[in-house]
C-alpha cells in the first residue's frame, strides 16, 4: 500500500513546495546581502507570513552583493509604465492591470490557495471524522441525531452554503482585510465539506465495528472509546484520506468561484480566484485568464489523481 | 468643463423629419429596485423613473433650467418665494387630469416618506406650499436656496388620484408606474427587462423611438458582448474599456460617447478615529502627495478619466486650485516634521502609542476602480514607512461602515450635484445625516457652504468656491484623486442630439428627439 | 414496502426539520444592511432604517408556520416589498427548464461514455475521451461559460449570447426561443458532465456484475447484448438516484451559468440575495434548494424500491 500511495501525492507534493518556498522562487527583495554591515537576509521574511506584505524598496548597502531570487518581481509590486504586457522578456506570463508580474502572482497565489485547501481539510476532518465516528458507534439516538444534520448539511448546494456562509461574514465585525477573508473561505469550505467526511467514515466505523476486528478489542476488555480510537478511527482512516483529496480538489476550485463571484479573499493577496475574477473584466487580455486556469485545473487535477489512485489502492 | 472626449460626430438631425418608430434596448448591470418614484434610490430606478414621469422644471443640454410640467417659473424679487405655472391639457398615462392638487401631494408625500430625508434633500428650508388654483404652485423658502430649482428637478410628480401609503412598505405604482412622462409603463419581467411604450399623447410631442426596453444584463462582460452583437443599442462600457480598445472604432456596430462624470473619487481621513492618526494637517498632506493621481487617472485608465484637481472641478471651479504633486519625499519630509519617524527600525513609522498602520477600507464588487486606488496607496505608503491594511467590503457592508465612521481611510466617491454646493459632503452639519464622513470641522468652511446655498448669483458662487479650494488645499480634510469618465456605447442607427455633459438623456428634450431614419429601423 | 417508504419519508420530514432550523440560525446572524444605490456616488442621503427583530429562538416558530402557509416574507432588498414567493414563483420555471436540459445533455453523453469504459476499459479513445471528462472537470464552471459565450456568441456570431429569449415578442418561432438555450445548456451540462460520468459508470458496473448478468453470459450472449439489454435496463433504477444526486451540482452551477448569460432563474436570483443580504430572499432559495435534494433522493429511493424486483422481493420476504 504504501509504495501504490507515494505516486499520486507527487504533483501535490510539488504545488505544496512551490508554494512554501514562492519567497525563494519571486520577490522583489534580495535573499542574502553580504555588505560592509554583515550579512543581512532581507527576502527571508517572508518565508513564513502566509501572504506577501508590501514592504518599502530594500537599499543596497554600497559594495554589497546579493543573492536574488529566481525572479527578481514581487507579487504586490506595481509599475504603471508596464501594464498589461503579454508574455513576453520582461515578464515571462505577462502583467496585470496594475503592472504586477502574473507569474510572481502565480507562485505567491499557491500559498492562500493551498492554506484554504489545507484549512478546509483540516476543519472537515476535525468535525467530519469524531462526528462520523460517534455516529457510527454510537447508540441509535446519537446515530439518527448526527445523521439528520449530515444529511441536512449535504442537502445544501455546496454553492449555496458557501455563498450564504460568506454573505454571514464578509463584513461582520472589524480585522485585517485578506488574511480574515481566507480563514472564513477555508472555514467555509471546511464547514460544506465536515458533512461528506462524516458520513464516510460513519459508514467505514459501522462497517469495522461489525467485523472481527471489534469483537477481538472487546473481548480482550477494551471500553468503547478505547476501540474507537485506537482501533476503529485508524482502520478506517483509507477512505477518509480519499474523501480528503477530493475535499481539497473542491476547495480550490470553490476559493475561485468565491473569488469569481466577489465573495472571496480579498486583494492584493494574490490568490488563483481572485487574479481570475480580475481577468474576467479584461477578455482581451488572455494570458490574465489561462495562466491562473491552468493553475486552478492544474492542482484540483493533482488532487483528483491522488484521491483516485488511493482508492483504487485499497 | 471640457465636452466630450467624443469620436465620431453624432450626424444629428438627419432623421429628424422621419415620423417616430423603432426601438431602443438600453442594456444596464443592475435592475431596478422599484419603479415607484417616490421610493427610488438607485440609479437605473432613477433612469426609468424618468421617463415614466415629469418633474415640473428640468434641464436644457447645457444645464439651464427650463420648465417641464409647468410652462414658466420665476422667483420673488426677495428669492424667497418660486412661483410655478403649470401646463394646461396635461393627462396621467390613465386618463385623468393632471392639476397643483396633485405636487402638493407629492411634496407631503415627500414629508411623510422615510422621515422626510428626500424632502429635506429636495426643497431644504420649504416653508409652505401653495396652490391658489389649479395651475399654479407657489412654493415659499425660509430664506434664500439656490438648490431650488434642483430640488424640483429631482422630484418627480405623482398621481394624486392612486395614494401611496407612506407607512406601508408597497404600493401599487411599485410596479406599475403611472405618470405624465413620454413614456408610459408596458410591462416588467422580473430579471429580464422593464418594457414602455411611447406616449402619443404627451405635450412636448411624442417621442422618437417608439418603445424604450430596459434590459437587465448582469455581468458586464456580457453587456459588453451584446453591444458588439447588437444584443443592445446603448450601454455603458466601463471606464477600462477604451483602453483595450483605442480609437479608431470604425468596425464597431456602434458609436462610442466617453464623457466626464460628475463623480469625485477620493480617499477619506477620518478625523474623529480615536487614535488621531490624521489630526494633523501636515500628515494629510503627506498621504495626498504619497497617492500617485496623475498615473491612477493616466495609465490605469488610459485618459478616460481626469486627474481632480479638487472638489470644485466638476463644477468648473478650477481656478485658483493649487493641487498637491505626486511627492513621495515631500511626504516623506512631512512625516519627519510631524515627528512620525520609525523608531525601531522594522521599516513602519512610529506614533507615540505605536507603528503608524492603518485600515483602508474599499467597495469590492464590479466597480474595480476602489480596489485599483486601494492597492495603489497601500504600495506607494509602504514605500514611505506607512503600513496600510487594505480591507474591501460590498456595499451593502461598506456603507453602514463608513456612516457610522466606524473607519480610519476609506476609498469612496461622491455623485455631485450639476449645480455647486458643498454643504452635505463638507458642512459640520453633515458629520451625521450628510456625506462628511470624515468628521471634518471648519468654521470658514461652513460659513462658505451656507453662503453658497443661500446665493443665486452665479459669479458670487465662483468666488467662494475659489476660496473654498484654497482651504481645501491647505487642509486636506481628504484626497481628491479623479473624477471618472463613462464609456457608452450607441448603435449607429440612432439619430442624436450633440452629447453635451448633460449627459445621455436625463434633461429636456433628451430622450424625446432621439430618432432612427425609417430606412435603418430595426423593429417594425 | 409501505411502511418502509413511510420510514424513509418520517426520516426525510426530521431532515427537514434540522434544515430549517439551521437556516434559520444563520439568517438571524446575517448583518442588516439598509439599502439605496449600488455603489458609492449612486446613494441620495434616504436611507430609512432596518427595523430591530427579536431573537432566533422566539421568532423561529412563527416563521415556521409562515413556511407552512407558503408565506415567505417580503424581499428587502432585491426586490423591496415583492413578496419572495411571487419572486421564486417567476424564476423557477427557468432554472427547471436549465437544469432539466443540461441534465438531459451530461446523462446524454455520460451514459455512452461509461458504457464504452465498462464494455472495452483502456482502449485510447475512451483513455482520450476520460482525459478530456478530466479537464472539463478540472476546468471551473464559469470559465468554460465564458469561453463558450466568447467563441460562438461574440466570434462566431452563430448563436445568441444572452437572454431567456427573443426580445420581440412577436417572434416566439420554437427555433429562435431554443437557440437561447444551447449555450447555458451546454456549459452547465458539460460541467457537471465528470460527476456524471463517474456515478453512471458506478451504476452500470453494479449492473453487470449481478447475478443476471452472469447467468445471461452463461446462457451464450455476447458482453455488448448483455449491456445493451439488461444492464442499460437496470440501470434506468439508479439513473433515478443519479438525478438526485446530479441535483446540488448543477443547483450550484446554475448560480454561476445564470448570470453570466443573464437567465431569470432561482441561481441569479440568490446571487443577487447574497451580494443584497436580502434575508427573506436568501433563506427562502438555501431552504428551498435543500428541500428538493431531500425531495428528490426520497423520490428516488421509492421510484427504485417500486421498479426493482430484487428489491421488492426482498421487502415481501421481510413483511
Amino acid at each position: 500500500m504504501r509504495r501504490a500511495t507515494s505516486g499520486p501525492w507527487r504533483l501535490p507534493a510539488a504545488i505544496a513546495a512551490a508554494a512554501l518556498l514562492a519567497p525563494l522562487l519571486a520577490g522583489d527583495r534580495p535573499l542574502l546581502v553580504a555588505g560592509p554591515a554583515g550579512i543581512e537576509a532581507p527576502g527571508l521574511g517572508s518565508l513564513l507570513a502566509l501572504l506577501p506584505e508590501s514592504e518599502a524598496p530594500y537599499r543596497m548597502p554600497a559594495g554589497a552583493w546579493a543573492i536574488h531570487p529566481l525572479l527578481a518581481r514581487g507579487p504586490l509590486e506595481v509599475d504603471l509604465r508596464r501594464r498589461l504586457e503579454p508574455p513576453g522578456r520582461g515578464a515571462w506570463l505577462g502583467t496585470d492591470e496594475l503592472g504586477r508580474d502574473v507569474l510572481a502572482r502565480l507562485v505567491h497565489g499557491a500559498r492562500p490557495s493551498l492554506a484554504v485547501a489545507l484549512l478546509a481539510t483540516v476543519v472537515s476532518l476535525a468535525l467530519g471524522v469524531p462526528l462520523g465516528a460517534a455516529a457510527g458507534y454510537g447508540g441509535r439516538l446519537a446515530d439518527g441525531l448526527l445523521s439528520r444534520l449530515v444529511e441536512a448539511s449535504l442537502a445544501f448546494p455546496a454553492l449555496v452554503l458557501l455563498m450564504f456562509i460568506s454573505a454571514l461574514s464578509i463584513g461582520a465585525g472589524g480585522g485585517a482585510g485578506a488574511g480574515r477573508s481566507l480563514a472564513v473561505v477555508g472555514l467555509a469550505v471546511g464547514f460544506v465539506r465536515w458533512a461528506s467526511i462524516a458520513r464516510y467514515t460513519r459508514g467505514e466505523v459501522r462497517r469495522l465495528a461489525a467485523g472481527s476486528l471489534a469483537d477481538a478489542a472487546k473481548a480482550m476488555g477494551a471500553g468503547p472509546l478505547r476501540i474507537l480510537g485506537l482501533h476503529l478511527v485508524p482502520a478506517g482512516i483509507g477512505p477518509v484520506a480519499v474523501a480528503a483529496a477530493f475535499g481539497a480538489a473542491s476547495a480550490v476550485t470553490a476559493e475561485a468561484a468565491l473569488s469569481f463571484l466577489g465573495l472571496g479573499v480579498q486583494p492584493p493577496a494574490p490568490t488563483w480566484g481572485q487574479m481570475i475574477a480580475s481577468a474576467s473584466a479584461r477578455p482581451d487580455c488572455w494570458w490574465m485568464l489561462v495562466f491562473p486556469g491552468l493553475a486552478v485545473a492544474t492542482t484540483v487535477a493533482a488532487f483528483h489523481l491522488a484521491g483516485e489512485r488511493l482508492r483504487g489502492a485499497r | 468643463m471640457a465636452a466630450l472626449a467624443a469620436c465620431s460626430p453624432s450626424s444629428g438631425g438627419a432623421g429628424a423629419s422621419d415620423p417616430p418608430g423603432d426601438w431602443l434596448v438600453y442594456g444596464d448591470t443592475v435592475e431596478p429596485s422599484t419603479l415607484n418614484c417616490a421610493r427610488a434610490t438607485d440609479r437605473a430606478a432613477w433612469q426609468v423613473c424618468r421617463l415614466v414621469c415629469d418633474s415640473l422644471v428640468d434641464f436644457d443640454a447645457s444645464l439651464s433650467f427650463v420648465p417641464r410640467l409647468a410652462e414658466s417659473f420665476s422667483f420673488s424679487g426677495d428669492g424667497l418665494t418660486l412661483t410655478l405655472r403649470l401646463r394646461e391639457g396635461v393627462t396621467w398615462h390613465d386618463g385623468r387630469p393632471f392639476t397643483a392638487r396633485d405636487v402638493l401631494y407629492t411634496v407631503e408625500l415627500l414629508r411623510a416618506l422615510d422621515g422626510g430625508r428626500r424632502h429635506q434633500h429636495n426643497f431644504g428650508p420649504l416653508a409652505s406650499v401653495a396652490a391658489p388654483d389649479d395651475r399654479t404652485v407657489v412654493a415659499s423658502y425660509r430664506e434664500p436656496f439656490s438648490g431650488a430649482l434642483t430640488g424640483w428637478r429631482e422630484t418627480l410628480i405623482l398621481p394624486a388620484h392612486i395614494p401611496v401609503d407612506p407607512a406601508a412598505s408597497v404600493s401599487p405604482l411599485d410596479r406599475a408606474p403611472v405618470g405624465t412622462g413620454p413614456f408610459r409603463f408596458l410591462r416588467w419581467d422580473p430579471q429580464q427587462q422593464v418594457v414602455l411604450e411611447a406616449n402619443e399623447s404627451y405635450f412636448g410631442g411624442p417621442p422618437g423611438v417608439r418603445r424604450y426596453v430596459h434590459r437587465i444584463v448582469p455581468s458586464l462582460d456580457t453587456l459588453r458582448a451584446a453591444a458588439q452583437a447588437g444584443e443592445v443599442d446603448v450601454a455603458p462600457l466601463g471606464t477600462d474599456w477604451l483602453r483595450a480598445n483605442p480609437p479608431p472604432h470604425d468596425g464597431l456596430p456602434f458609436r462610442v460617447v466617453a464623457a466626464p462624470t460628475r463623480y469625485v473619487q477620493l480617499v477619506y481621513w477620518n478625523l474623529d478615529e480615536p487614535r488621531r492618526l490624521f489630526a494633523d494637517p501636515r500628515v494629510r498632506r503627506s498621504m495626498t502627495m504619497l497617492l500617485d493621481r496623475e498615473g491612477y487617472a493616466s495609465r490605469v485608465h488610459a485618459g478616460s478619466y481626469r486627474t481632480a484637481l479638487a472638489l470644485t472641478d466638476p463644477w468648473g471651479g478650477r481656478a485658483g486650485a493649487r493641487p498637491l504633486p505626486f511627492d513621495p519625499s515631500e511626504a516623506s519630509r512631512l512625516l519627519d516634521e510631524a515627528d512620525l519617524v520609525d523608531r525601531d527600525g522594522d521599516g513602519v513609522r512610529d506614533t507615540p502609542s505605536g507603528p503608524f498602520a492603518f485600515t483602508l477600507l474599499y467597495t469590492s464588487g464590479a466597480n474595480p476602480d476602489f480596489r485599483e486606488i486601494a492597492s495603489l496607496f497601500e504600495r506607494q505608503a509602504a514605500a514611505a514607512g506607512v503600513k496600510v491594511a487594505l480591507q474591501g467590503l460590498d456595499w451593502p457592508m461598506m456603507k453602514p461602515r463608513v456612516q457610522a465612521r466606524d473607519f480610519e481611510a476609506a476609498v469612496y466617491q461622491w455623485g455631485l450635484e450639476p449645480l455647486p454646493d458643498p454643504y452635505p459632503y463638507l458642512h459640520s452639519s453633515q458629520i451625521g445625516p450628510g456625506f462628511n464622513f470624515g468628521a471634518y470641522r471648519s468654521g470658514e468652511v461652513d460659513r462658505i457652504c451656507e453662503e453658497t446655498r443661500r446665493t443665486h448669483d452665479r459669479l458670487r458662487v465662483k468666488a467662494l468656491l475659489a476660496e473654498l479650494q484654497g482651504i481645501l488645499d491647505r487642509d486636506q480634510p481628504h484626497t481628491i484623486v479623479a473624477v471618472p469618465g463613462t464609456v457608452t456605447a450607441v448603435a449607429r442607427r440612432f439619430r442624436t442630439p450633440d452629447l453635451t455633459e448633460a449627459g445621455l438623456w436625463n434633461w429636456y428634450p433628451g430622450l424625446l428627439a432621439w430618432r432612427v431614419p425609417a430606412s435603418e429601423r430595426k423593429h417594425r | 414496502m409501505a411502511r418502509r417508504i413511510l420510514h424513509r419519508a418520517c426520516l426525510s420530514a426530521a431532515t427537514l426539520l434540522v434544515v430549517t432550523a439551521l437556516v434559520h440560525a444563520a439568517a438571524s446572524l446575517l448583518p442588516r444592511a439598509p439599502l439605496g444605490g449600488d455603489g458609492p456616488g449612486d446613494e441620495r442621503p434616504i436611507t430609512p432604517a432596518s427595523p430591530a427583530s427579536p431573537p432566533p429562538v422566539l421568532s423561529y416558530p412563527s416563521w415556521l408556520a409562515g413556511l407552512t402557509r407558503l408565506d415567505l416574507g417580503r424581499s428587502t432588498a432585491v426586490e423591496p416589498g415583492r413578496p419572495v414567493s411571487a419572486m421564486i414563483a417567476a424564476a423557477l420555471p427557468f432554472s427547471l427548464l436549465l437544469g432539466g436540459a443540461a441534465f438531459g445533455l451530461s446523462m446524454a453523453l455520460a451514459l455512452p461514455l461509461a458504457a464504452a469504459a465498462s464494455w472495452r476499459p483502456g482502449s485510447p479513445g475512451l483513455r482520450a475521451a476520460d482525459a478530456l471528462v478530466y479537464i472539463l472537470h478540472a476546468l471551473p464552471v464559469f470559465w468554460l461559460a465564458l469561453l463558450l459565450q466568447n467563441v460562438a456568441a461574440v466570434r462566431l456570431r452563430i448563436l445568441p449570447l444572452m437572454g431567456a429569449g427573443p426580445l420581440d415578442p412577436a417572434d416566439q418561432a420554437g427555433f429562435s426561443r431554443a437557440a437561447h438555450w444551447v449555450l447555458p445548456v451546454a456549459a452547465l451540462g458539460l460541467g457537471s458532465l465528470a460527476f456524471a460520468v463517474r456515478l453512471a459508470g458506478g451504476a452500470l458496473k453494479d449492473a453487470s456484475r449481478a447475478r443476471f448478468a452472469q447467468a445471461c453470459r452463461a446462457r451464450g450472449a455476447g458482453d455488448a447484448r448483455i449491456l445493451m439489454t439488461h444492464g442499460m435496463a437496470s440501470a434506468a433504477v439508479p439513473l433515478v438516484s443519479l438525478a438526485s444526486m446530479l441535483l446540488p451540482a448543477l443547483v450550484s452551477g446554475s448560480v454561476v451559468v445564470e448570470s453570466i448569460f443573464a437567465l431569470p432563474g432561482m441561481g441569479r436570483l440568490f446571487l443577487l440575495a447574497a451580494l443584497r443580504r436580502d434575508e427573506p430572499l436568501l433563506t427562502s432559495i438555501a431552504l428551498l434548494s435543500a428541500a428538493a435534494t431531500l425531495a428528490a433522493g426520497l423520490a428516488a429511493e421509492i421510484l427504485s424500491s417500486a421498479l426493482d424486483p430484487r428489491a421488492r422481493r426482498q421487502d415481501e420476504a421481510s413483511s
